[in-house]
Formats: structure tokens, C-alpha cells, sequence
């Protein structure tokens, strides 16, 4: 089965690669948003519309109408891959994905216009070491922040400006979720049952937002049995 | 020190490589030379040579001989 996955903020296809060497029996198609990983001579892109066209694009030419699918997202990556669905169930040209895998994020993506226009890049940044994944030797280095923060903050900011509220309700296909408790707590996590009304799995591991790095076996397995 | 030296200095000191390995040496060809040992190459060169580049030359910068070329922009010549 084809799985389409959508990377976290800041993040490039490599994010995957370590999981795809677990699932040998599935392919994985990864995507570069514009300026990040092999497309970052180009221009980011804060337009979601934008990026989820393009996606669309690739599915719609990787995909015949008989393939199966899933998409799958990481963290920001889940906003893609629940945006990317709603577009395919839109432009009716294929059939909807068999089902939905969202790693480490709920539906709630924050609003910008909540946070002090002063304070947002302080606060990207907070929010980018609250949840991990940088490594200690770069967390000081200031050709790291020079170079990667404006991709998060594009990222950010594209998440920010997608309307998660119209979407409740909508869904009918099935959903896993693969999170942390010690990330994003359950009660939150499990606010995706008011947007997928379907049969929808949670799955909890160690191991905060990153969680993906430490349970790579576990989690394949789970997935190997969810797509059989 | 010469310009060659600084230049050669940063990279034996932030990628753990002997001088002998310098010539051809290409990022990701060592283990040292990952996305973070980038960093800390190309914060040792700002260093020695008092500039700061720019975010596409930072990218750019995927060699020992492509790094000569990029600091001729900054008026540093190897």
C-alpha cells in the first residue's frame, strides 16, 4: 500500500527514512514543502492551499483508481494530511484514502492572533525546544537558528492560518493516532473523535513529542497490522 | 596563519578530520560532517574570518574546494 506521508515543521523527507527501513512492505512517498530538504533553493510557502495542491497533484498522478492509500502525518504534518484529505474528498477524482495515520498532534493548531505580534518568534522558538527533537549541540548555535528557524516559523505560521473548526464532523474514514502522554495529554488527543466519526485507534508511547525515535519497532509493527 | 591555514584549521577542528583528508572532502563523507557538524563548521570559518554568511551559501557550502569558492564572495581568498 502506498503511504503518503507528511513531514513535521521545520522537517524534511529524511524524517522518515528510519521508519520506511521497518515497513519494507508498504511504500512510502515523502514530500518536501517548498524550501525545506532537496527544495530549499526555493521560496517558502506559508499558503497551505498551496502546498495541499501540489499534494494533491502527486497523489492524484501516483495513484490509480484502484490503489489503496493512507496519508500519514507528524505533528504539523497531521494539519497536512487532514487538509490533504479534505481536498481529495473535495475534488472527487479519487477515491478518499482506506485511512489516516496522525502522529503527535491533535486538532488544536493555536491561533496567531492570540499571540503578541512582538512575542511570536519568541514563542515559536520556546515551543520548538519545549518539544525536543533538536539536537544539544545545536541548541545554542546561532547558524542553526539563522539557517532553520525561518523554515519553522513559515511552518508555523502555515499551520496557524488553517481553519480547523469547519472540518468538524466531516470525516467518516478510519483514524490511528499514535501519541505520547507525555506530549499532548489523552483527553486532548482523543478531541479527533468530533472531527472523524468512523473507527478511530489511539496509541500511546514513551518518549514526548519525538516519540516516533525511540518506538520505531513497536509502531511498525502497529501499522503492519492496522493495513493488513 | 595564512588564510589556507585558518580555513584548514576550521575543518580539522570542527569535523575531527586530518589535513591529508581535506582535499575532495565532501559533507556527509565523514560522520562528523552531518547537518550539526555543519554547523559548527561553518560557525568556526564565520569565526576565523570575521563574516557572516549568508543562509543560501550555508547551504551551498558542500565542500572543501566548494567552501573556497563561497568565500571569495566574502573577500576571503584561499
Amino acid at each position: 500500500m502506498k503511504i503518503f506521508c507528511f513531514n513535521p515543521a521545520g522537517g524534511n523527507v529524511t524524517f522518515w527514512d528510519e521508519l520506511r527501513r521497518y515497513i519494507p512492505e508498504h511504500e512510502m512517498i515523502t514530500y518536501d514543502y517548498p524550501g525545506h530538504g532537496s527544495r530549499k533553493r526555493e521560496p517558502l510557502c506559508e499558503d497551505i492551499d498551496v502546498i495541499i495542491s501540489e499534494i494533491v497533484d502527486e497523489i492524484y498522478r501516483s495513484c490509480r483508481d484502484s490503489d489503496e492509500y493512507v496519508l500519514a502525518g507528524y505533528s504539523m504534518g497531521s494539519i497536512v494530511a487532514v487538509a490533504t484529505l479534505k481536498r481529495i474528498i473535495d475534488d472527487k477524482r479519487i477515491e478518499a484514502p482506506q485511512r489516516l495515520l496522525l502522529f503527535a498532534h491533535s486538532p488544536r493548531i493555536g491561533r496567531k492572533d492570540l499571540i503578541d505580534e512582538k512575542e511570536k518568534d519568541q514563542y515559536i522558538k520556546c515551543r520548538i525546544l519545549e518539544l525536543g527533537g533538536i539536537p544539544d549541540d545545536l541548541i545554542n548555535n546561532p547558524i542553526f537558528w539563522r539557517v532553520c528557524f525561518p523554515l519553522y516559523r513559515n511552518d508555523f505560521y502555515m499551520m496557524w492560518n488553517y481553519n480547523m473548526e469547519k472540518l468538524r464532523g466531516v470525516f467518516k474514514i478510519p483514524l490511528s493516532v499514535f501519541y505520547s502522554q507525555q506530549d499532548i495529554p489523552l483527553e486532548e488527543i482523543l478531541e479527533w473523535n468530533d472531527f472523524f466519526l468512523g473507527e478511530n485507534d489511539y496509541y500511546n508511547y514513551p518518549g514526548g513529542h519525538f516519540f516516533l525515535k525511540k518506538n520505531y519497532l513497536d509502531i511498525s509493527k502497529v501499522i503492519g497490522m492496522i493495513l493488513r | 596563519m595564512s588564510n589556507l591555514e585558518k580555513y584548514n584549521e576550521a575543518f580539522i577542528e570542527s569535523l575531527d578530520v586530518k589535513e591529508a583528508q581535506l582535499e575532495g572532502l565532501e559533507y556527509q563523507a565523514v560522520p562528523a560532517w552531518d547537518s550539526v557538524g555543519h554547523m559548527g563548521l561553518i560557525a568556526a570559518i564565520e569565526d576565523a574570518f570575521d563574516i557572516t554568511m549568508e543562509t543560501d551559501d550555508i547551504v551551498d557550502f558542500s565542500s572543501y574546494e566548494k567552501g573556497k569558492e563561497i568565500l571569495k564572495k566574502y573577500d576571503v581568498e584561499i
